[in-house]
């Protein structure tokens, strides 16, 4: 049913996607909490985060090229030290992908570790929960569901992330050719229309499989709390 | 045994409190804004203070500008909103704390003397506000403190619950020795459950208050009244007849059932005493009077005699009046505050 | 008096006129031609239409991409009047679909390329392939796409005909034009490309280490051809003649390209 071409974009989308969204989880976290936290450097850090929302996303693996290509001191650093390949090597389009949808992460973590009451932290507190008690019985649950809904956005925009992919990792197939990309091929090749057509319909139903299967567990969640829109007690 | 002396700053407030003396029981008063639960923020560690020492026993829990983390406090502490954690039922929110030392009350104890077992399984948006008020305070104390600080936390609760809530306030302080900090501006609670008050007031812009014992701070002009009488039960309100005159009081926020009748004593907070209308039933077996509204502001007591500045009427005669509400103290607190 | 229907049709009226305005840019009469042209040609023809201009005629306006995005673009009604392709199939492929009339113009030859200084001299063009795999080590050959770029597909056929393609399977890096493949090799990115000896020339942080034989590959051509439905007809074809003609044949060669001296067809 499926050709080597599609089954291999597919799979490739699908683990792009994944390490991009899991493997930029932690550092969102960490930048939604400072963010959440408030203080100084919050509006600079803020614009930093959302850089990549306005760039271009060829643009946006532009410089990542400047800046982790093989010619560049890091990149070369990566490469040598830590036998990291990121350009033309799938790991370097989940990093583009990750760049690229990392503001979603951040926007939705955020909000969510806003939404949590600044009491139930303090109440956490009188009944002797150290910091780190504190963030896994108290914010890490309550901040799951709209830990969810991050990820699942970003997970929808790293499957059609293009620019920055093709400008960093280029469009080998098997290697970094992704749904997006591959579709871009096939337009580009005569006689193209059908394959292009069958990657189309094969990216929106993994697109709405993946919304579908997430917003379902975020509501879960979000029920078991108790919370719906407006009611925080 | 709590002492300390705090002085704090938020922005354009300032406030400075002291108990010199080892307190165990702590009714922090005053009108509404004035700081109580920024002070009782600041024993808790929530609050940074200016300058200060808190003690707790033998404990120095804060000393200059510096004190231990909230968490490193041993507190037990219920606020003025419930606070439970959304995404844990309510059984789990009594049993969040997981103490080294076993707490003064066990977890089966707590649920039957608040009246939770119906309530255990729902979560905390299931919990009307007085259910959620109550399962606090059991987490609160199942979390084996070394002390307790309440912030206005019955205003919630229907009499016979508060009454439950307090009663088990009073015996896990007692049982435990452990140390309380109220803070309220029902004069009942605090008589009921403290020794010492430490009343705020402001002047000067800055909030000021010093720890006394209850019954030096309940001495002063314009302090409610301590007055003796006997307790009779009838309709569900007591009626303190006093000297010929029938004290009416409201329903009794803490008293056992061998307290309900018999020698008593009542706290009479002048401005809960009023006229009665004209044409109004006379009182049990009292004399009746007639007239305008009364000023009580110094009610003196004796032995067993209740003296009120009688004003006379119109045509010279005296005035009826009626209690609005008095704090009625079984014997034995009555020995602690007088 | 002013009804609500007649405010109706003022602002109707308004937005009308709006709407023109700002399409008059697209429906002037009078103004440049518009060439599409291989990614390989910018150079070279960039001088063409300078000298073009000096000659008192108006500049044309130039657009550079892979020949396949071009010709995708020009069979989906994009507004030029004429397109230098850097092979015949795609200037047959837009043929079917437009009435067109082309020609070849110029021809070149496929290098093998690499940075300056990074990689050892080669004896033969043959010797030089067939060590291929060696010289790359760890890195990629980068190339056109050859699904749809013309170097590319010259490029996949030169190392068909030297059996390379199973060593390479997996080697190979496909960019959607030529210039992005060699942009790589001059960044570093990968040590050996595949492009035109034209590129060279103009890409001084490159030098051809070997110019591949021509029998390795179908002959590159590079067809002109002038879209008929277009408008401005005249200076398309006056253009074009200037390309065809004398005085661009120098230019030409000094890029790297070869003339083909062929008569245009009408």
């Amino acid at each position: 049913m499926m050709g080597e071409v599609e089954t291999l974009a597919t799979l490739l989308s699908l683990k792009v996607a994944t390490v991009a969204v899991l493997g930029s989880l932690p550092f969102a976290l960490l930048v939604a909490t400072r963010l959440a936290r408030g203080g100084r450097g919050t509006l600079l850090l803020d614009a930093l985060v959302h850089l990549p929302l306005v760039l271009p996303p060829v643009v946006v693996g532009y410089l990542l090229l400047i800046t982790l290509g093989t010619q560049a001191p890091l990149g070369g650093w990566l490469r040598e030290v830590l036998g990291l390949r990121l350009v033309f090597h799938w790991t370097g389009a989940a990093l583009a992908a990750a760049v690229v949808t990392f503001p979603f992460q951040v926007r939705a973590l955020r909000l969510a570790l806003e939404a949590i009451d600044p009491g139930l932290h303090r109440a956490a507190q009188s009944l002797g929960l150290s910091p780190w008690a504190r963030f896994r019985r108290v914010t890490f649950p309550l901040a799951l569901p709209g830990l969810l809904a991050g990820a699942i956005t970003a997970f929808a925009a790293a499957l059609g992330e293009f620019g920055a992919i093709m400008t960093f990792a280029a469009n080998i197939p098997g290697e970094t050719q992704t749904l997006p990309l591959a579709i871009y091929s096939a337009l580009q090749t005569p006689g193209g229309e059908t394959a292009a057509g069958r990657l189309v319909a094969l990216a929106i139903a993994l697109a709405l499989v993946g919304l579908l299967l997430g917003e379902g567990a975020a509501r879960q969640l979000r029920a078991r709390t108790g919370q719906t829109l407006g009611s925080l007690r | 045994m709590l002492r300390f002396s705090l002085a704090l700053r938020k922005g354009a407030f300032s406030l400075r409190a002291e108990a010199p003396e080892p307190c165990q029981r702590l009714a922090l008063m005053g009108p509404s804004g004035i700081g109580k639960s920024t002070l009782l923020f600041a024993l808790a560690g929530f609050e940074r203070q200016a300058q200060g020492t808190v003690q707790l026993g033998d404990r120095t829990l804060a000393t200059g500008k510096r004190g231990l983390a909230p968490e490193a406090r041993r507190l037990g502490m219920v606020f003025q909103r419930a606070l439970l954690f959304p995404h844990l039922t309510a059984e789990e929110n009594l049993r969040f704390a997981r103490p080294l030392a076993p707490p003064p009350v066990s977890f089966e104890e707590v649920v039957a003397r608040l009246d939770l077992a119906p309530v255990l399984p729902r979560r905390a948006h299931q919990l009307s506000g007085g259910e959620a008020q109550r399962v606090a305070l059991g987490r609160a104390v199942l979390a084996a403190p070394a002390w307790l600080l309440l912030d206005e936390p019955f205003a919630n609760l229907d009499p016979a619950r508060r009454e439950a809530a307090l009663s088990l306030l009073d015996e896990v302080v007692e049982r435990q020795g452990l140390t309380l900090v109220l803070a309220t501006h029902r004069l009942e609670e605090a008589v009921s459950l403290c020794d010492h008050l430490l009343p705020l007031i402001e002047e000067d812009g800055v909030s000021l208050g010093t720890a006394q014992p209850l019954a030096q701070a309940l001495g002063g002009a314009g302090a409610p009244t301590l007055v003796n009488g006997t307790l009779r039960e009838t309709d569900g309100t007591l009626e303190f007849c006093y000297g010929g005159q029938a004290l009416r009081v409201k329903a009794a926020p803490f008293l056992r059932a061998e307290d309900r009748a018999g020698p008593a004593a009542a706290l009479i907070d002048p401005q809960d005493v009023r006229a009665l209308p004209p044409g109004a039933p006379a009182p049990l077996g009292c004399p009746r009077f007639e007239g305008q509204r009364l000023s009580a502001d110094r009610l003196r007591h004796g032995e067993d005699v209740f003296t009120l500045p009688v004003p006379l009427g119109p045509g010279g005669g005296p005035v009826a009046f009626t209690l609005l509400g008095a704090t009625v103290l079984p014997p034995r607190r009555r020995d602690a505050v007088a | 008096m002013t009804t609500a229907f007649s405010h109706g049709r003022q602002r109707g009226a308004l937005l009308l006129l709006l709407t023109l305005s700002l399409a008059a840019p697209g429906l002037r009469a009078e103004g440049a031609i518009t060439v599409f042209a291989a990614a390989s040609l910018r150079e070279a023809l960039e001088s063409q239409a300078a000298a073009y201009a000096a000659e008192g005629h108006r500049a044309p306006r130039l657009v550079f991409a892979a020949s396949s995005t071009l010709a995708r673009q020009l069979e989906a009604g994009a507004e030029a009047q004429l397109f230098l392709s850097a092979d015949e199939r795609w200037m047959a492929h837009l043929g079917a679909a437009r009435p067109l009339s082309s020609a070849p113009l110029l021809g070149n030859r496929l290098a093998l390329l690499a940075r300056k200084g990074t990689q050892p001299p080669c004896e033969t063009p043959a010797s030089c392939l067939r060590a291929l795999p060696e010289r790359l080590g760890e890195g990629r050959l980068a190339l056109g796409d050859p699904l749809h770029v013309p170097a590319g597909r010259y490029g996949q056929a030169a190392l068909t005909y030297y059996g390379l393609l199973p060593a390479l399977k997996g080697r190979l890096l496909p960019a959607d034009s030529v210039r992005t493949a060699l942009a790589w090799v001059a960044r570093g990115e990968a040590p050996l490309g595949l492009g035109y000896a034209s590129d060279a020339r103009v890409l001084p942080a490159l030098e051809a280490l070997a110019i591949i034989p021509a029998e390795a590959h179908p002959p590159i051509i590079y067809p002109l051809g002038r879209l008929l439905d277009a408008p401005q007809q005249e200076d398309a074809r006056a253009f074009e003649a200037f390309l065809r003609g004398p005085r661009a044949r120098a230019t030409w060669e000094e890029a790297g390209f070869t003339v083909l001296t062929r008569a245009p067809q009408s």
